[in-house]
């Protein structure tokens, strides 16, 4: 597994029935940066998508059942961890997040002391997010967030997001597992790890849906509420004193 | 013993008996019907003390014995409830790690398999 491949870098593609855009989205990714292995999680698919990812030359890992986007990032941690990666980078797999901004996310993991690094595209634009539901939940999510984190967080739901070996050790072990992207910020607050945003311009997805429909949007925003609120809960520094630098 | 006592104590034997028939067939594991069965002895037993339970309906202001009884039917299925919620959690957290191991392990093979096969 991996083999020829440098433990440096891996690129983490979480993929569900994403045969129309996953294959496109390697391509995209393959044309910049030849010197890191792909690793895709299928989670669960019941298209071609192993298939797409395997004929493209990356590394597949198969989840025997659909664990939702939390189960099969953590995945992909787990085995990065035990591979000893000492980076990963995980990309969507609609070719949402511009693979010509990889390398910069790395650089920020290598050169900043940030344990994990987020491809924003909001940075210090206070009232802008997407359109519609999605848009009120990021608006909401940044505001809530201030308090917990001490500083701004303007992407909170971007899943353009990069780990250094420090945060790979403990979200192998416990990552929040539906709809993460959250819940992980508050994560780091407890473990007092620091992150940046690298400013991106996102694409629109290649192909395919979302299955963020407005019902399930919804539920999005209850769900990361009620895990928002939990882990806050769980914060002390929160409580008590706050790490002004992180 | 009132008519309502005696009915609430045959279902509760009936209750005990289906659960001790679920526990014999192996369809219903033992540590998961003890929960069960404390609930129908602790509610034969609330039943059959007459004297604590009409003191009991009247420190919560009940007037009579069988609404007290369902309101702590009631209680003791929704604690039921929870402790089984907890139980679920557990169980779907530790598939979630099932599924991730079996996940790695099924591509480690595969890799040693392609290896051994060069």
């Amino acid at each position: 597994m991996f083999e020829g491949w440098a433990r440096d870098l891996l690129i983490l593609i979480p993929a569900f029935n994403e045969e129309l855009a996953l294959g496109s989205t390697i391509d995209s990714i393959r044309e910049i940066h030849t010197q890191y292995p792909i690793l895709v999680v299928d989670d669960g698919s019941t298209d071609s998508t192993t298939y797409i990812a395997r004929s493209r030359g990356a590394e597949v890992l198969t989840l025997p059942r659909h664990l939702g986007l939390g189960g099969a990032v953590q995945t992909g941690y787990k085995l990065a961890f035990e591979e000893e990666f000492e980076y990963v980078i995980r990309m969507d797999a609609d070719g949402q997040h511009p693979p010509e901004k990889l390398g910069e996310l790395l650089e920020a993991l290598r050169r900043s002391d940030s344990e994990v690094v987020i491809g924003s595209r909001f940075v210090g634009q206070l009232w802008a997010a997407q359109e519609g539901i999605r848009g009120v939940g990021t608006r909401l999510f940044r505001f809530l967030l201030r308090p917990i984190l001490g500083r701004w967080v303007y992407d909170p739901t971007s899943g353009f997001i990069g780990v250094n070996r420090k945060a790979l050790a403990v979200f192998a072990a416990a990552f929040p597992l539906e709809y993460p992207e959250i819940e992980m910020l508050v994560v780091l607050q407890r473990t007092t790890f620091r992150f940046q945003e690298i400013p991106c311009q996102m694409r629109p997805r290649s192909a395919g849906s979302s299955t963020l429909t407005p019902k399930a949007s919804f539920y999005y925003m209850v769900h990361v509420m009620l895990g928002f609120l939990m882990n806050v809960l769980r914060v002390p520094a929160f409580w008590t004193k706050r790490d002004k630098s992180a | 013993m009132t008519r309502f006592s005696t009915v609430v104590m045959v279902l509760g034997c009936l209750l005990a008996l289906v659960i001790l028939r679920a526990i014999r067939k192996e369809s219903v594991r033992v540590e998961y019907s003890l929960v069960w069965l404390t609930v129908v002895i602790v509610f034969v037993g609330l039943v059959l003390s007459d004297g604590f339970m009409q003191w009991l309906a009247g420190l919560v202001g009940l007037g009579d014995m069988p609404t007290l009884i369902l309101l702590l039917a009631l209680v003791l299925v929704v604690l039921v409830s929870f402790h089984y919620a907890k139980i679920l959690s557990r169980l779907r957290d530790d598939n979630i790690a099932l599924v991730q191991r079996v996940a790695i392990l099924q591509l480690r093979i595969q890799d040693l398999e392609k290896r051994s096969s060069r």
